[in-house]
């Protein structure tokens, strides 16, 4: 009758999914949504300082020629900076709010994380072995005929604590599977989010480093040549240019993110379409193999008994 | 590409354009996202020519309206970043309650886990109790 009912459990376990691939898969997409996460945030502080610093070189570079002496083009040139600035203000404060949002999934990706390393199944065995040990001492204060024969062998122990790792190595895995299963609206939304911050923030960056190639073209490179003032530092820096023209430019905290964005959305779409690795499959079949031989170690026990 | 989802703008809102006449479904529709984001490109691309222009080859008429069409197109690029941001924030905070939620049911599934071996080891402490009690009985 025990023996059924915990054949029963592992079973009723087992359709849940197999746990070592719902907990792979879990540490998959919270490892990937950690670092896409972070990876957001520091694009976003980076846009921060690129926004402010494209107008204020903008506006160094239009400078006008001679100083504003007359009061009324003063008061007009201070009035349009204020407005540049009060817009700057607000934008930095909707960036700062948008980083706080994106630490909000980095929270839930972080407790995602935790949750999938804080499997019960050591644990547990470890606790069912006590409570045999603690059943047995009492078994023996009780009995009254003292030959002193354990209630639980130290065989059917040992199985006991194994198969009692694996169940719940197995409702670890289903109560994974099932929190995927259940967030995956809420977290595909904000990934959609996510990458829309992560663009705009992109563009930002991008616009300041266009910008301050295009015044290092004119003023280093096009503007010196047409004057026929070159000389060595010239050649340097029309190298420079170019290759940064050809190559790109983009930042490294920019190239982490995009990475971390496109293993996000590949981690995503596999638990999303519910796809298996070949990792996975081995990994859950080691899980059964590990699973006959706790049934069958059982089953060796209580021949014996 | 045109993002999949609508993102509502709050403040100096590009409206999304109806569908012309005879045209209904022909074209998809793009979002007011969409068109901020495009506006925003032209803007920022029309700010790099003029970063590209060389002060010292304009007269002094022509560097008055270069200058002045620099602080113009940046103040509009602030704007339309705003107009952006806001839009995305709002979308944003909305979905945060959502992922909120998620991560103390989370925290507490991992709870629960712990609390499933604090009780096995509770029920063991009290069977040592008990046997300790009769042993000392007998």
């Amino acid at each position: 009758m025990y023996q059924a009912r915990v054949l029963l459990l592992i079973a009723a376990a087992c359709l849940g999914g197999c746990a070592s691939v719902s907990v792979q898969r879990t540490k998959d997409v919270s490892q990937a949504g950690v670092a896409y996460a972070q990876a957001t945030e520091g694009v976003i502080d980076i846009a921060i300082d690129a926004s402010i610093d494209s107008s204020s070189q903008s506006r160094l570079l239009a400078k006008p020629r001679a100083p504003v002496t007359d009061q009324a083009s003063q008061a007009a040139r201070e009035g349009d900076l204020r407005q540049a600035d009060d817009e700057l203000v607000a934008s930095s404060i909707t960036y700062i709010r948008l980083k706080r949002s994106v630490s909000g999934i980095e929270a839930y990706f972080k407790a995602l994380q935790e949750l999938a390393d804080g499997s019960p199944a050591e644990a547990t065995a470890t606790a069912v072995g006590g409570l045999a040990d603690r059943l047995n001492g009492l078994n023996n204060v009780l009995d009254k005929k003292g030959d002193g024969t354990p209630l639980i062998s130290d065989e059917k122990k040992g199985a006991i604590s194994a198969l009692s790792k694996l169940v719940a190595a197995q409702v670890h895995g289903a109560i994974l599977a099932k929190t995927l299963e259940r967030d995956a609206p809420v977290i595909g939304r904000t990934l959609v989010l996510q990458e829309l911050v992560l663009k705009a923030a992109e563009d930002d960056i991008r616009a300041n480093l266009v910008n301050a190639s295009a015044r290092f073209y004119t003023g280093k490179v096009i503007g010196p040549y047409r004057t026929g003032t070159i000389d060595d530092a010239w050649v340097d820096d029309r190298r420079v240019y170019l290759k940064v023209k050809a190559l790109g430019s983009s930042p490294e905290a920019l190239t982490s993110a995009q990475a971390a964005a496109r293993q996000m959305q590949t981690v995503w779409a596999r638990i999303l379409s519910g796809e298996y690795s070949a990792k996975e499959i081995t990994a859950m079949l080691n899980e059964t193999r590990d699973l006959l031989a706790a049934v069958a170690a059982l089953k060796e026990a209580n021949v014996k008994k | 590409m045109a993002t999949p989802i609508r993102v509502p703008v709050r403040r100096r809102s590009v409206k999304q354009a109806p569908p012309q006449a005879g045209l209904a479904g022909a074209a998809p529709a793009i979002s007011a996202h969409d068109e901020l984001v495009a506006v925003k490109a032209s803007l920022e691309s029309m700010n790099a020519k003029l970063n590209g222009v060389d002060p010292n080859a304009l007269s002094d008429a022509e560097h008055e309206t270069w200058s002045d069409e620099i602080n113009k197109v940046d103040l509009a690029i602030a704007r339309v970043r705003n107009s952006l941001l806001n839009g995305i924030v709002a979308e944003f905070e909305d979905a945060m309650p959502g992922i909120q939620a998620s991560t103390a049911r989370a925290e507490a599934s991992l709870a629960k886990l712990t609390k499933f071996v604090d009780i096995i080891n509770a029920v063991s402490g009290v069977l040592g109790v008990v046997e300790n009690i009769i042993a000392l009985g007998k």
